[in-house]
């Protein structure tokens, strides 16, 4: 897009040399007639052309520079995307899954004469932003949340020997180090600026006043709230590990990247010690400083003294400010596997306290010991023109707001997981009501949800993870608009099939095969909320198998459980709900799932 | 009966009032003064010709006769036919209006001088002129 450039006047300097030769033999036909090249009149033209040309260029240049579409130099793209609402990226961190293993004492179950890992004496914690260092390259990787040991859902525990276990939990890990720098405010200054001297910084992490008040980092200056996370002491910290609440603060800052890759901090303007509603808005305050007259009624209003109140921050002010940011990301931090071993031990600790066993505590705190089975990923160079040209195109269009169902959709998905796992998101208008009354609110939406379990299964959304949605979802949505949050429904079923083998194919083999394309096109991942299953589909899925030679059968069953432990406790009448060979979802709003897709898809060859 | 003789003038030469360009140097009370026949514009040309180097002038790169530039190729007799060779070039590239009869280049070791002189003939009129310039 940027190659083309802007040619406001379309003048060259043979344009601006013809004109000018035009003028002279117009106005001035006895004044001056010679226009060789060798003519020193001639001469005199062509520095006025040239002149012209230069100008013309720099005048296209300039207004070319005003416009997202053609704009070249990095730093008025990135004005320009501030205002669209795009925030460029200085550098991209690199991502991996990272095995952390501690070895476990063993405990034995005088009941049961078995031994199992004694979590509750020697469960480690290994806390979030750890720092593990790449053997080939160097580079520090942190973990991006703590480790519980003490905590056994969805480890992986090896039997050592009589004396061990080994226990393997999994936590993500970004290609950072954590980095700060202090300054210094004395007086204070209207959206006074702080430039941190380093480049590639990924994000800031915390800002902490000298009076150990925390400064928040905002969109806009003129945004008071900011999200808060807080550890979920609840009994499914397990599915919502934190609390997403919102706070209004007067203590906040916008970071904006410079075109020479460092971030810079503005900060507020306020520096009254009241509180905003004690100062806004009253005719007092607003005509603050003014002599009202009869000739200026409409523009009587002291225009600064907004300024000074809190509405767009505080400034801060006589002492300093320490901020924490994350740096690395890059291209070059993508790292092999089995890379990341070397792994910082000294920030673990045991979760419930030293045990007394001395000696075998620190065996325990030794054995800490990571590794990445996969390459990490994700890691490249900040935005290129081009990428923060297109990014401030699409947040320009999007404008954070949630209006179409797909904006719902989107967003309710976009909850970041520690707020909780959103898995699957249906929107709809509330019906109007049926019973004669009046429906509460034309406006309003039913956000149908489900969340996964730590085996990837579907289970309703806890009221939690409900409530961190609707605290999320609150600064997206229109004003008018109502979202009522409900649990969709999930329908467990079985997929039975039978099929003939072409001669000289093994049928187990055929069958398993069968079975591993069924599980991929039941991937809870492809299926949507009303979704209907498409036997047809089945079928030709089948027989893309090798050595299928016809599918005789297909039947789908429902797997249904009154307890709600194994499968879902609603029934579903698959007959009922076939016609023309689909099977359609009920009017509630439903899935279908296939729970454990091991066993719950069977197969037979028959003879043909 | 006698054959009338052709006489063939310039048309902007019979206007007198008519300026046909400008002159050089740059020294009249208005900075320039104005030439008033073709062949007093043509000297102004030529003149303007030999004391340009290639390069100098703006948007067009190869006007010049190059002469400063062959002073610095050292003063030995080779440098005569290189100075003769490359105002030829140039006067047939911008001055179509007239013709070299003669190029008289002398050096001077002693002084590090080179003094150029230009004989040409109007194409049109017939009319001789001779340009003098001293390079150091």
């Amino acid at each position: 897009m940027a190659d083309n450039n802007v040619s406001y006047i379309n003048k060259s300097f043979s344009d601006f040399k013809s004109n000018l030769i035009n003028y002279a033999k117009t106005y001035f036909p006895n004044t001056y007639n010679d226009f060789s090249d060798a003519s020193p009149g001639n001469m005199f033209i062509e520095l006025a052309s040239y002149v012209g040309d230069v100008m013309s260029f720099y005048l296209d240049t300039q207004i070319q520079e005003n416009f997202l579409l053609y704009a070249k130099e990095k730093e008025n793209l990135y004005a320009m995307s501030y205002v669209m609402g795009y925030k460029p990226k200085a550098s991209y961190a690199s991502s991996v899954d990272l095995d952390v293993y501690q070895l476990m004492p063993s405990l034995l179950n005088v009941v049961t004469g078995e031994t199992v890992p004694d979590n509750v004496t020697y469960g480690l914690i290994v806390p979030a932003n750890t720092n593990i260092t790449s053997t080939s390259t160097g580079t520090n990787f942190i973990t991006t949340d703590l480790v519980d040991f003490t905590d056994l859902t969805g480890a992986e525990i090896t039997f050592v020997n009589d004396n061990f276990y080994l226990v393997k939990k999994t936590v993500k890990a970004i290609s950072a180090a954590i980095k700060s720098s202090t300054f210094t405010f004395t007086t204070p200054q209207k959206f006074q600026n702080i430039t941190i001297n380093d480049t590639n910084v990924l994000q800031i992490l915390d800002v902490t006043g000298s009076n150990a008040n925390q400064w928040y980092e905002v969109p806009y200056l003129a945004q008071p709230t900011v999200y808060l996370k807080t550890s979920n002491t609840g009994s499914d910290a397990g599915q919502v590990p934190y609390l997403l609440t919102l706070q209004r603060t007067p203590r906040r800052f916008v970071s904006r990247l410079l075109s020479d890759n460092t971030l810079q901090l503005e900060f507020g303007s306020g520096v009254s010690n009241s509180s905003d509603e004690t100062i806004l808005p009253t005719p007092d305050n607003i005509q603050l400083g003014l002599v009202p007259g009869i000739s200026d009624l409409a523009d009587n209003y002291n225009k600064a003294s907004v300024f000074f109140t809190r509405e767009y921050g505080l400034a801060p002010s006589n002492g300093t400010l320490q901020v924490r940011y994350l740096v690395g990301g890059g291209v070059a931090s993508n790292v092999p596997s089995n890379d990341l071993t070397l792994i910082d031990n000294t920030g673990t600790y045991f979760k419930n306290g030293n045990p007394f066993n001395t000696a075998l505590a620190n065996q325990i705190l030794n054995s800490v010991v990571s590794n990445n089975t996969n390459p990490s990923s994700g890691g490249r160079d900040g935005d290129q023109v081009e990428e923060i040209r297109n990014n401030a195109l699409y947040a320009y269009s999007s404008q954070l707001r949630a209006v179409t169902k797909t904006d719902y959709i989107v967003r309710a998905l976009s909850l970041p997981p520690e707020y909780g796992s959103i898995a699957k998101v249906y929107v709809e208008q509330t019906p109007a009501s049926t019973n004669g009354s009046e429906a509460s609110n034309l406006l309003a939406l039913d956000l149908y949800t489900l969340a996964y379990n730590s085996s990837k299964q579907l289970i309703n959304a806890s009221s939690t993870l409900k409530n961190n949605l609707i605290t999320y979802m609150n600064e997206y949505r229109m004003t008018t608009d109502a979202i009522n949050i409900k649990n969709a429904f999930y329908v467990n079923i079985g997929v039975n099939f039978d099929i003939t083998t072409t001669a000289g194919y093994n049928n187990n083999e055929v069958i398993s095969n069968c079975i591993l394309a069924l599980q991929n096109h039941f991937n809870i991942d492809k299926w949507q909320i009303n979704q209907p299953i498409i036997l047809s589909d089945i079928t030709s899925k089948l027989l893309t198998v090798k050595g299928v030679q016809s599918v005789v059968k297909i039947e789908i069953i429902n797997k249904q459980d009154s307890t709600g432990i194994n499968y879902s406790i609603y029934g579903y009448d698959i007959p009922g709900a076939t016609s023309n060979n689909t099977i359609y979802p009920s009017l509630d709003p439903s899935i279908f799932e296939v729970r454990y897709p091991n066993t719950d898809i069977q197969g037979r060859v028959v003879l043909s | 009966m006698p054959i009338p003789q052709v006489v063939r003038v310039y048309p902007l030469d019979l206007q007198k009032n008519v300026a046909i360009g400008v002159s050089l140097p740059f020294n009249g009370p208005g900075v320039f003064n104005s030439t008033y026949s073709t062949k007093d514009q043509i000297k102004s040309n030529v003149i303007n010709l030999l004391l340009t180097n290639r390069g100098e002038r703006i948007m067009n790169p190869n006007f010049g006769a190059d002469i400063k530039d062959a002073l610095f190729e050292g003063m030995t007799e080779t440098i005569v036919p290189l100075i003769q060779d490359r105002i030829t070039t140039a006067f047939s590239s911008y001055i179509p209006q007239a013709s070299i009869s003669k190029i008289d280049v002398v050096f001077s070791e002693d002084t590090n001088t080179v003094n150029v002189t230009v004989n040409y003939t109007l194409n049109i009129s017939g009319e001789s002129d001779q340009v003098n310039i001293e390079f150091q």
